[in-house]
């Protein structure tokens, strides 16, 4: 039964849901989203639960760089109690948060500006058509994206709104058409129980 | 050792300084150099200019702190645009980082108090609220219900008198989604903008337009803001020019740096191909 | 920001671009602060929009005890942590995966709809013709049943090629985009850098 129920439970609860939407009674299933969203919500905690255990096993274990992770609980644990404790939106969380979180987050962000700088001058290399083409294909959008581009040569600009409307928007359709398939097999295939990886090694 | 074989074993490190170099130099000394609006961005300010006073719309940021540089500036102009037509907003985020509305409220909070206008009156912030698609059907079927009854602030939302003329999403008549992924502008079509028929308009990062552009060019948006550069065009749409604008002379230069990168990278491959060859033939 | 965030965030960035040179302890320091804090972010977020509300206002203020319910399944996900319990945890997962899937299925031909009208041959114009072409010789190109030995292999593979460059295009136009999406991510930086904190530009 350890995983028949789990399976008849996607199975009654998806097919529901389904029907619902396609029989225009959406509002009849209210009361399932409302148990949906508050069940994820609550579960908020698992990842922050394996972080700290994985963490405490290096500081435990005195495993390399485990001064670090000293640093990363200590984080976790002052940013969720003056968050917890600081009223919703309050003057002292949002404090912590735009002083490190977003500027920390940006810039990690930007370092890939510079692998991509570096990425560019040794690895983008037209070693046969297609990649020429998918470079001068790179390189007329970009110089269309930036104002450089049309006081260069107003062909940049033409050229890039030429590539995003023609070749570009019939390959992502047929592209999306067939992601759109898969998607909708896998939605199937997880809803009958064909599909049962998400039950773990032992569901099979 | 030639120049090109040279140019081939350069520490990266200088690679990395000349990347930045592009980009700040341009900061400190601008080109002024014009740009033109494009025609999706001019949907997206379209579609907004059409909404009536006293009109709501939807605003949903959906991005990370790593994304405020390049869409950051969307979410506050359009804001922007909102506020000076009198069209009401309504501010929410199901994206899992949620981050999103949490960034958009200080900046929407320091442009309200500049145009005069009053939080809970003229626009109201949900907040982050957990359960990506579902919350965002909950949010068509049940506004309040979704938001379980409060705003960002904690607020309950009877407090709030926007709230009291929003009580679904079909009561709004836009909805703005500002993503960095594809799929984010795909959810919001597929479970506000179909089932409620409103006009979905969206901004997306410069890494996701070539997957949402099909759906600009087959209607079913009416306005995308591409990238940096489709905020620096919306940033002159609504007469204010900010960090978008200010950016695009370091863009352009960065651009051109990276091209001469593969430019410079390409010869110097051919170069040593042939040469190679030609010890080949000689043997 | 006032002087001491712009200072702390100043530093914070050089720290996070001194990895550019080499990785340091500074630089590490930085780098688990900041995701020990962006992952009590989500924690604090859902707390005080959805978590409080919930108990506060719908279970205790209005009395609705059935949401007690949805919220034992949430917790039942932590039995993955109990030895020998992890498979209680299926419970809820079965539960989002069908509500998922289900919803799924329901929502997402919407957009898939539009898509597939206005793909519909209309030979209207050159471009229109251009796109028919690439469409279906894109959709063929993925197509790998069909090898040397079939019928029809000459013709397909020249169907093929063109659906290939066509995808060629297509990525070289998302590598462009994607170029220009980082650059304007560093763009970001230096404008804080040369503009709020050292005032250098304008």
């Amino acid at each position: 039964m350890r995983k028949e129920i789990p399976l008849a439970v996607t199975f009654v609860v998806g097919i529901v849901a389904v029907l619902a939407v396609y029989t225009g009674q959406s509002q009849a299933v209210r009361g399932m989203d409302q148990w949906f969203v508050t069940s994820t919500a609550f579960a908020v905690f698992l990842g922050a639960i394996s972080q700290v255990s994985h963490h405490l096993r290096v500081v435990r274990n005195k495993r390399p760089n485990w001064q670090y992770s000293i640093v990363l609980l200590l984080a976790l644990l002052t940013w969720t109690g003056v968050g917890i404790w600081d009223k919703a939106g309050g003057p002292r969380y949002t404090w912590l948060f735009s002083t490190f979180v977003v500027p920390l987050g940006a810039t990690v962000g930007s370092l890939l500006a510079f692998y991509i700088g570096s990425a560019a001058y040794r690895a983008f290399r037209a070693r046969n058509l297609d990649a020429a083409i998918l470079l001068i294909s790179g390189m007329i959008v970009m110089l269309g994206k930036a104002p450089i581009g049309e006081v260069i040569s107003p062909f940049f600009s033409t050229a890039t709104s030429w590539i995003l409307d023609v070749p570009n928007t019939s390959v992502m359709r047929a592209i999306n058409l067939g992601v759109f398939v898969g998607t909708m097999v896998q939605a199937v295939k997880i809803l009958l129980g064909i599909e049962r990886s998400h039950l773990g090694s032992s569901a099979k | 050792m030639g120049f090109f074989d040279w140019m081939q074993k350069i520490d990266r490190r200088w690679l990395y300084l000349l990347v930045f170099m592009s980009v700040a130099i341009p900061v400190v000394k601008p080109m002024g150099l014009p740009i033109s609006i494009g025609k999706e961005t001019e949907g997206f300010f379209a579609a907004i200019d059409a909404l009536n006073p006293g009109d709501v719309m939807i605003l949903t940021p959906e991005y990370g702190a790593a994304q405020v540089p390049e869409v950051g500036s969307m979410t506050t102009s359009a804001f922007r645009q909102a506020m000076n037509k009198g069209v009401r907003v309504l501010i929410f985020g199901v994206w899992p980082d949620g981050q999103g509305p949490t960034i958009a409220q200080g900046a929407c909070e320091a442009i309200s108090d500049e145009l005069g206008k009053t939080y809970g009156v003229d626009w109201v912030n949900l907040g982050y609220k957990p359960g990506l698609d579902v919350t965002l059907k909950k949010m068509v079927d049940d506004v309040w219900e979704a938001a379980v009854g409060v705003d960002i602030k904690g607020n309950a939302l009877e407090s709030l008198p926007m709230m009291q003329d929003v009580r679904k999403a079909a009561d709004c008549k836009l909805v703005a989604n500002i993503n960095i992924h594809g799929f984010g502008l795909e959810k919001t079509m597929a479970f506000i903008g179909i089932p409620t028929g409103m006009t979905v308009i969206g901004g997306n990062g410069a890494a996701g337009i070539t997957e949402v552009i099909p759906y600009f060019r087959s209607g079913q948006l009416q306005g995308l803001l591409m990238g940096m550069r489709g905020a620096a065009e919306y940033e002159i749409l609504v007469q204010k020019p900010g960090r978008a604008v200010v950016g695009m002379d370091a863009q352009s230069a960065a651009h051109v740096t990276i091209i001469i990168f593969v430019i410079l990278a390409n010869i110097g491959y051919l170069l040593e191909k042939r040469t190679k060859a030609a010890k080949a033939a000689g043997r | 920001m006032t002087t001491t965030q712009l200072w702390i965030a100043g530093i914070g960035t050089l720290a996070i671009y001194s990895f550019l040179i080499k990785e340091n302890p500074v630089y590490r320091f930085f780098e688990f602060l900041l995701v020990g804090a962006g992952s009590a972010h989500l924690i604090v977020n859902t707390y005080h929009n959805y978590l409080r509300p919930t108990v506060a206002n719908t279970i205790i203020r209005d009395g609705n005890y059935s949401m007690i319910i949805p919220i034992c399944l949430g917790l039942l996900m932590y039995t993955r942590f109990i030895p020998g319990q992890g498979h209680i945890s299926r419970l809820p997962m079965a539960f989002w995966l069908g509500i998922g899937s289900g919803y799924l299925l329901a929502y997402n031909p919407g957009p898939f709809i539009g898509q597939l009208t206005a793909s519909f041959w209309k030979p209207n114009s050159v471009n229109n013709i251009i796109s028919a072409v690439l469409l279906l010789s894109t959709l063929l190109y993925f197509i790998f049943t069909v090898g040397p030995q079939s019928r029809g292999w000459k013709a397909y593979s020249i169907v093929s090629k063109v659906g290939r460059t066509g995808i060629m295009v297509a990525l070289g136009a998302a590598f462009g985009s994607t170029v220009m999406a980082r650059l304007s991510n560093l763009l970001g930086r230096v404008q804080f850098l040369l503009i709020d904190w050292l005032k250098i530009a304008q």
